[in-house]
């Protein structure tokens, strides 16, 4: 099977609720995941430094799957937005306004499997996914994430 | 075809130009016939100086009413059905084909030569000569129009790539030859052989409508045009272009409108409506908010959205107080004391026409207008300058806040006050050495730092987003690595258009930073300046100003 890794659109960064365990390790294990809009997001899926969220539609989609998607799990995350995103998104008249409540709802993707085994994994933090996954990606929205084939020589070094 | 024609023979009527054998002239009479003989290229610009834009309308009293159109509509849509009808095919007379001549179309300088010949001395040879060349030339001028949207529209990405302060007069020049349907090939904009211009398709010109719809197209394309130009001007430079590109989209728009209300279209469809006041919403803008204009300065930028404010209102009638006084059967004083209400009882309602702003000044102030030299002048002072800027929420100079130890984000005076428990009068007396054994610096508003280093830019200061060059996440990942001071000192501070800020630094810097915190969790000072260096270098060119020899 064909594996792709993903350079994820990032549209914040981590919010003060999340609880790390460490900031420098990485990947980055997380028990806690609070995303900190500060642009509107553009793609289903998005990340924080190596962790993931999906949108709730892509989340749907991906449960559908059969067989089942194997190396991750769907949890609960906290979306919020930062004064920057409400500074260029909140002011109605302004050609940058957009309706907050337009957001759409978010799902945390917890990657546990192994790159280019699992249907998600990471590599270097970078999430690797199969050709099946990444087909149901692109029939969403996938503009500012950058695809790269997972060469099989590093199928080794991948978890 | 029929309505180009139209236009065609308005524009030369209003010129004054004239053949002897078509119809009598003024003092210009004679001077197309002679081109015709001599025609060559080097008499074109004495011919083209001589046409001319079209002529305005007669000055006329700086109110005017319009008959509310639930009044007026049966009649208007009688009177539009009449004059469609009425276009028809009108053929050029030989002034006309010689101006099409001298203006480069090889079908009219074919007409030409053939109405030169002694067959074309023949009445019923010469009318048809002049027929047939009116109606290939007449898809001509269709094309004019077709220019007007097809120059604002790439306008718009072309200035992007190409403008600066030096090119922006031949850029407004370029609108207002679109702007009045001339087609030069010298032109800046119009000869551009490469880039967005050359892949723009030509739109079909089917109706009065789209007429009016290419001066909103217009109309806006000047407001963005001016968004995208602004970069980089110094006041003055930004003040005058301004009034040269408004100046062409109110050009260009009023033509339009003369041209919509000609053809007698009686509603304006919802789309268009939404167009025009989108345009309308755009440049009244600029006037209202951007450029804190002396009422001198307001008055061409305004004019570009009272031009606007004409497309709209073209389809009701324009009467001046004292044709309204006479419908009404009041003396015009009478007419002056009645208020809004009292008018719209009546079936009208008072507005501004464009073509009447120059009387409006006596009718509406009652004094003199300030000259341009006295705004001009407040923006190269230091005090005007202080001014406007409070205008942006701009401090000169900057005003002070502070950032907490392993934190990101400043906070005002009075927050770190309280946080801190003193008054905000201690927390000012306090030294950094004081601030830093309390965890904190003081440090310059970030914006307010950008703009007292670029004061040129503060004209348009709410057209640019101001980015920290350096993520302000590394206080807080990696405290003690650089200062908040250092975050916020110019050098390291990035100005984005808000047209391109989206993209630019929403979506491609921001995920290279991402991109950069997953490689390095640990990064070194010189590791996070060599990113910053390295994104300065890609995407210097949408930095305003551009940021190459900055780079520390």
């Amino acid at each position: 099977m064909k594996f792709h890794l993903l350079r994820a659109e990032s549209a914040g960064d981590f919010g003060s609720h999340s609880i790390i365990e460490n900031p420098q390790a990485r990947p980055l294990k997380v028990t806690r995941f609070h995303y900190e809009l500060d642009m509107w997001p553009t793609d289903d899926l998005l990340q924080a430094v190596g962790v993931f969220m999906v949108s709730e539609r892509l989340a749907l989609k991906l449960k559908a799957l059969t067989p089942a998607v194997t190396g991750a799990a769907f949890d609960d995350v906290e979306v919020t937005t930062s004064n920057k995103f409400d500074e260029w998104h909140s002011r109605p008249g302004t050609e940058t306004y957009r309706d907050k409540s337009k957001l759409p709802q978010f799902v945390w993707l917890k990657v546990s499997g192994q790159a280019g085994l699992d249907d998600f994994g990471l590599f270097n933090s970078r999430l690797v996914v199969s050709d099946r996954v990444l087909g149901v990606l692109k029939s969403l929205t996938l503009q500012y994430c950058k695809i790269e084939d997972y060469p099989a020589e590093k199928l080794s070094a991948a978890g | 075809m029929g309505f180009s024609l139209k236009v065609i023979d308005k524009v030369a009527r209003d010129s004054g130009g004239s053949d002897r054998s078509d119809r009598t002239g003024d003092g210009k009479a004679g001077q197309l016939g002679n081109v015709i003989e001599g025609a060559s290229q080097s008499s074109m610009n004495e011919v083209l100086d001589a046409w001319g834009p079209p002529s305005r309308k007669p000055e006329a009293p700086a109110t005017a009413l319009v008959e509310k159109p639930e009044t007026q509509a049966e009649k208007s849509l009688l009177k539009g059905h009449i004059q469609q009808n009425e276009r028809i095919e009108d053929p050029l007379n030989t002034d006309q084909i010689g101006m099409m001549a001298l203006h480069g179309h090889p079908l009219a300088q074919a007409g030409a030569d053939m109405l030169k010949t002694p067959a074309a001395q023949n009445k019923v040879i010469r009318d048809g000569i002049k027929r047939d060349i009116s109606s290939m030339l007449g898809d001509w001028f269709k094309e004019q129009f077709q220019n007007v949207t097809n120059v604002i529209s790439g306008f718009d990405k072309w200035v992007q790539a190409n403008l600066n302060a030096g090119k922006l007069k031949e850029a407004a020049e370029g609108i207002k030859r679109a702007a009045f349907g001339q087609h030069d090939d010298t032109a800046t904009i119009g000869s551009k052989p490469d880039g967005d211009m050359a892949n723009f398709h030509l739109r079909g010109v089917e109706s009065p409508q789209d007429v009016a719809e290419y001066g909103t197209s217009t109309a806006v394309g000047a407001a963005k045009t001016l968004d995208a130009a602004a970069r980089g001007l110094t006041p003055r430079g930004f003040v005058e272009g301004t009034h040269a590109i408004a100046e062409a989209g109110r050009q260009a728009v009023g033509n339009a409108g003369e041209y919509y209300e000609e053809h007698g279209l009686n509603n304006l469809p919802a789309d268009t409506a939404d167009a025009a006041k989108t345009a309308y919403d755009r440049l009244g803008q600029w006037s209202a908010d951007r450029m804190q204009m002396e009422p001198g300065e307001r008055g061409d930028v305004t004019g570009s959205a009272m031009a606007m404010m004409f497309l709209v209102a073209s389809s009701k009638e324009l009467l001046n107080p004292k044709e309204a006084a006479k419908r009404l059967k009041i003396t015009e004083a009478e007419l002056a004391e009645m208020t809004d209400e009292e008018l719209a009882k009546r079936g009208l309602t008072k507005t501004n026409h464009p073509e009447h702003l120059e009387d409006e000044k006596v009718v509406k102030s009652g004094k003199q207008e300030k000259p341009h030299e006295v705004s001009n002048e407040a923006l190269e002072n230091p005090e005007g300058l202080a001014k406007l800027a409070r205008k942006f929420g701009i401090n000169m100079p900057p005003k002070d806040t502070y950032v907490f130890a392993g934190e990101k984000d400043a906070v005002s005076t009075e927050a770190a006050a309280k946080r801190l428990g003193i008054t905000k009068a201690q927390l000012e007396g306090l030294d950094e050495s004081a601030l830093s054994a309390r965890n904190l610096e003081r440090v310059p508003n970030y914006r307010d730092a950008f703009f007292n280093a670029h004061p040129g830019l503060i004209p348009i200061a709410d057209r640019l987003i101001i980015h920290h060059g350096l993520p302000k996440w590394i206080l807080k990942e990696h405290p003690g690595l650089f200062s908040a001071k250092e975050l916020n000192e110019e050098q390291f501070l990035r100005g984005i258009t808000r047209t391109e800020n989206d993209f630019v630094h929403n979506k491609l810097i921001h995920n290279e930073w991402n991109e950069f915190r997953l490689d390095f969790p640990n990064p070194t000072r010189e590791q996070i300046l060599q990113k910053f260096q390295s994104i300065d270098k890609d995407y210097n060119k949408h930095f305003v100003p551009p940021t190459g020899e900055r780079t520390p």
